[in-house]
């Protein structure tokens, strides 16, 4: 039974949160480097 | 016997117990030099109550002693733990402890020669500050004795291949390999500065030393420091994380691929630490910047590989949603108490990982160059992800090697995240902090923040404040880590020791993926050389062509050269 259960996730998993958590992971990153960017042109 | 044990020798199992017992004593002798330094720089000390002595000093033994004697220690004994374990043989017990003995001695002898105030040279030893000899020549050991760990895994590797034709190398083994393949590569540069350039200067051999090309030694081996710091940890986050979740490795290939660009891209990048130095053309410190976003690669399929690990964790849990999985992991289990450390160490990455990307953005780094930003970004990589994932491997590595069962859980399963808190804190107020101007290395409670002198800047105080409360907060994190390890050390054993059987929570893998082509070292160290020899090779020849002439040696607390 456990092991039925295991494999039918195995065959249908799809990291579709990992997916998003990378593309969350991207959109902070590039707030923050624009953040300093920003920073970098106030200072002329 | 299953596959997931083994057993050690009893000289292999006193072997990695001695190797972590006696730098968590430095650890903690370097930790406590980390408290005094936020003192220090609020102005609330002006000489060390305990140890004795002045910022500096305490400064250098802070980062030698976390930063390369702790890390080193344990990359060799994890090495010499899982190494054996995955390939079911055992080490050479006579060669693994001459090199501990080696590494032991040369680090005892270069706290010592700090802590009595003759190596005040920070953890970076740029000439021209000067130490005592005995420094380098510690240094040196404690190098040398980590190649002969190292070398001593190579005769075992090679008689499992022979045994084991056709069959992929365990990723552990893939992964300790990667981290000695960069230590070995990088050392090289730092074993010519040192025996060549900084030991004859100090013994007084010769009268100066070229400073420029000192530094670039040193970021030759400084940079890819930080992957022989990482990889360790990289190797639990692949090989235990998804199995203390509860799941499995998403992808074996990912793994395999992520340490085969890590040998690839760690050395080629040291002169993105060199953006404002004279003598190097522009165009080779972009290079170097082009490369270090290369090598940031491996951490992003990182990211992406041990979250879809996670979240196959959290589906066989039952969560729902994008996002459900992160609430099914085991957070706060005290059982489990080493998952805490590998998460926690994961979440800290988030913000170093971008803080790097921001360091090696070439004009970027004109923002944040020599402020406080930068410790404020690498305690979030070295003392975050780094320091968390090789504390709870010290843990579980003496609980397993000492056939104990280990003590205190709840508190070592809360130290991290206590530890966590007061990181975030800390690293913020730096952050912030340097982006306002705060100076790093400089003592600040001295100048700027000290009310009475002309340098005092008040709208940096609160910034200030944070680092001392985070700081302080990241202490009692680990006097909570150390007393449950101590306690474990000093435990009664489960049973008789030859009896003890050593298991890791290695985690099977979701996908299994042949990955021929990642399976020799050969060809990436190959290309990894020629990158060596394309980037640094004008980097060294515009250091030599400089004309810059020598330095005499100095001390941290005169302008007048010692002689």
């Amino acid at each position: 039974m456990g092991d039925d259960q295991s494999n039918s996730e195995l065959e249908e998993f799809k990291p579709k949160g990992a997916i998003a958590f990378f593309i969350v992971l991207m959109v902070f990153f590039t707030i923050v480097w624009f953040t300093l960017y920003f920073e970098l042109l106030s200072r002329g | 016997m299953s596959d997931y044990t083994f057993r050690f020798s009893k000289s292999e199992k006193r072997l990695v117990a001695v190797l972590i017992i006696i730098p968590m004593v430095l650890l903690f002798i370097g930790v406590y030099g980390g408290l005094m330094q936020t003192l220090f720089r609020a102005g609330i000390i002006q000489s060390d109550p305990f140890v004795g002595g002045d910022y500096y000093k305490g400064l250098t033994f802070h980062g030698v002693l976390n930063a390369i004697v702790f890390t080193t220690f344990f990359a060799v004994a994890f090495g010499n733990a899982i190494i054996p374990y995955s390939l079911k043989k055992n080490l050479n017990a006579t060669i693994a402890w001459i090199a501990g003995i080696l590494m032991l001695v040369g680090s005892v002898v270069a706290a010592i020669v700090i802590l009595i105030g003759e190596a005040t040279v920070l953890y970076t030893f740029y000439p021209p500050l000067k130490a005592h000899p005995l420094f380098y020549i510690g240094l040196t050991l404690l190098v040398v004795g980590s190649w002969v760990a190292s070398a001593n895994w190579v005769p075992m590797y090679l008689q499992w291949r022979k045994e084991n034709e056709g069959k992929k190398t365990p990723l552990a083994v893939v992964g300790m390999f990667t981290t000695f393949i960069v230590w070995f590569i990088a050392t090289l540069a730092v074993a010519v500065e040192i025996l060549f350039m900084l030991l004859p200067w100090s013994l007084g051999w010769i009268d100066e030393i070229n400073v420029m090309l000192a530094r670039t030694l040193f970021w030759f081996f400084g940079h890819p420091l930080v992957y022989f710091w990482l990889l360790p940890a990289y190797v639990m986050y692949y090989v235990f994380m998804p199995k203390l979740a509860g799941g499995k490795l998403y992808s074996d290939m990912a793994g395999r691929l992520v340490f085969m660009m890590f040998i690839v891209f760690s050395v080629p990048v040291g002169t993105h630490h060199q953006y404002m130095d004279p003598a190097i053309s522009s165009q080779w410190k972009l290079l170097h910047g082009i490369f270090t976003f290369a090598v940031a690669l491996p951490s992003l399929i990182t990211a992406f590989t041990i979250a879809a690990s996670l979240e196959y964790a959290g589906k066989l849990k039952g969560s729902k949603g994008l996002f459900g999985w992160m609430g099914k992991l085991p957070y706060f289990k005290k059982e489990n108490w080493f998952f805490a450390y590998l998460i926690t160490g994961l979440i800290i990455f988030i913000f170093g990982g971008i803080g790097g990307i921001i360091n090696a953005s070439y004009q970027m780094n004109t923002v944040v160059h020599n402020t406080a930003w930068v410790p404020g970004h690498f305690h979030l990589t070295v003392a975050g992800p780094v320091m968390l994932a090789f504390l709870g491997g010290s843990l579980y590595l003496v609980a397993q090697f000492l056939n104990k069962e280990v003590r205190l859980k709840a508190w070592a399963m809360l130290s991290p995240y206590v530890y966590t808190i007061g990181l975030l804190i800390m690293s913020y107020g730096l952050k912030i902090g340097g982006l306002m101007g705060m100076p790093r290395r400089t003592n600040t409670g001295a100048s700027y923040a000290n009310p009475d002198s002309v340098l005092y800047q008040a709208d940096w105080i609160p910034y200030i404040d944070l680092t001392v409360i985070g700081g302080s907060i990241m202490f009692v994190g680990i006097v909570m880590y150390i007393i449950s390890f101590f306690t474990t050390v000093f435990s009664k054993s489960k049973g008789a020791e030859e009896d003890a059987i050593v298991t890791f929570p290695i985690s099977e893998p979701l996908h299994d993926e042949p990955a021929t082509w990642l399976r020799n070292f050969k060809p990436y160290i190959i290309i990894a050389i020629i990158l060596i020899v394309l980037s640094y090779t004008p980097v060294i020849y515009d250091v030599l062509q400089a004309t810059y002439g020598g330095s005499l040696p100095f001390s941290p607390d005169s302008p007048v050269p010692l002689r």
